[in-house]
């Protein structure tokens, strides 16, 4: 297959003309779009359920379910939202099944009581460091990282999407499936905690 | 304690880093930071925190994930091939499968209703208490008219007849009226003697009922 039959070359097809062409059975459009999202997708799985190697499974997951219900994808969404909403589930089950397995881990910011946060073992960064706010500079990034992975599962998945991927209150409402008002009530929050959080460490 | 407008100026922040604040907000917390020096202070570190969070890089994807991709997909595509005909029931869209178990179950239900095992619409005849089967086989022969039709209906021409076997069913009135095996006749020959009437043969044309009797047939349309 070239990727450059009657409707035009993939590179120049939005989104959610490559979903239309893969419905119609061309699989270079189904690359095009793996291409596109899969960066994107393993970034924010990866902030989500804090392990490199289940974020790869949960995004290779969605995208075996794009290719499972190509069919049911109606041109009447944007693809972005359809295929985050597929990720943020996969990635969800897949946090219920990791608490399931483990008990709750070193909790490196003392961030005690939120009932439906994830934690994970996450590496304590040097408090001493004080690194300048440069997100290059790997120690801040660790920082950030941990944090992330330290607020409560309701507000970690909306600070992710928003903060880290960019996406409008208005998809997000669509992905999460909440009001546009309680995602930015949850956005607010979620700032304040990371806040907190950093702050031993960013002074 | 905090002021009560440094509290409210706070909780603008966020909304203020969106650019989603309303006019008479974004008015408030002008005046408000121009005159409060923790709060600007707070908006500036606030601000430099959260610019920095979304420069954090993508993550880089291994090498195989497209070559793991594919081969899942293949994989899939292979079991899909394979698949059994419940699996691809399994797929379709869910009203699909629910109406398919609906037809089974209303076949079940009227299978059940309608066959010879209701005494209220029998119409059949125990063939092997007389005629060809093996001894251990009875031929019956139904009329599968429903029997909310008129009786008439039923046993007229055109009806569908089937004819199956089963277990003996001794009935009093039909050994009445026919001649039913005797020590010493021969299994599997054809008895002469009368038909027994009302049973479902009546009405019958007389190649329909000897193709019923002697068992050749399983269902087949009356003329």
């Amino acid at each position: 297959m070239t990727g450059e039959r009657a409707a035009g070359p993939v590179r120049e097809a939005t989104d959610e003309e490559l979903m239309l062409r893969y419905q119609n059975a061309e699989e270079e459009a189904f690359t095009e779009l793996v291409r596109r999202f899969k960066s994107r997708l393993v970034s924010a799985a990866y902030r989500v359920v804090g392990d490199y190697d289940k974020a790869e499974d949960v995004v290779q997951e969605t995208f075996l379910r794009v290719h499972r219900n190509a069919h049911r994808y109606r041109n009447i969404a944007k693809f972005s939202t359809w295929i985050y909403t597929i990720a943020l589930n996969v990635a969800r089950n897949e946090l219920r099944n990791t608490k399931r397995k483990k008990l709750v881990s070193l909790d490196a910011f003392g961030a005690a009581g939120d009932s439906d946060s994830d934690r994970t073992t996450w590496d304590i960064p040097d408090e001493s460091a004080r690194p300048d706010l440069d997100v290059q500079n790997r120690e801040l990034r660790s920082i950030f990282e941990n944090a992330i992975g330290k607020l409560p599962v309701r507000y970690r998945t909306v600070f992710v999407l928003r903060d880290v991927q960019g996406l409008s209150y208005e998809e997000i409402a669509t992905i999460l499936k909440m009001p546009k008002g309680t995602v930015k009530s949850r956005m607010n929050r979620a700032r304040q905690r990371f806040r907190e959080l950093i702050e031993p460490f960013v002074g | 304690m905090e002021p009560k407008e440094c509290r409210h100026a706070k909780d603008l922040f966020s909304d203020r880093l969106d650019g989603e604040l309303e006019s008479a907000e974004a008015a408030f917390l002008e005046g408000h930071l121009g005159g409060c020096g923790d709060c600007r202070a707070e908006w500036e570190s606030f601000e430099k925190i959260f610019l920095a969070v979304r420069e954090l890089p993508e993550i880089d994807v291994s090498g195989s994930f497209e070559t793991r991709l594919a081969a899942r997909i293949r994989l899939e595509e292979k079991g899909r091939r394979r698949g059994s005909w419940w699996t691809d029931l399994a797929r379709l869209p869910l009203p699909m499968p629910l109406g398919a178990a609906a037809i089974v179950l209303f076949a079940v239900f009227a299978f059940n209703r309608y066959s010879g095992e209701n005494p209220g619409n029998e119409g059949s005849i125990a063939a092997g208490e007389s005629h060809t089967a093996p001894a251990t086989d009875v031929a019956r022969v139904e009329n599968t008219r429903p029997s909310f039709l008129p009786d008439g209906a039923v046993r007229g021409a055109g009806n569908v007849v089937a004819l199956r076997y089963g277990p003996p069913r001794p009935r009093a009135d039909l050994h009445a009226n026919s001649r039913s095996h005797r020590p010493g006749d021969p299994v599997g020959v054809p008895l002469e003697g009368p038909y027994p009437r009302g049973y479902g043969f009546d009405g019958l044309q007389d190649d329909t009922r000897e193709a019923a009797i002697s068992g050749t047939v399983d269902t087949f349309q009356a003329r």
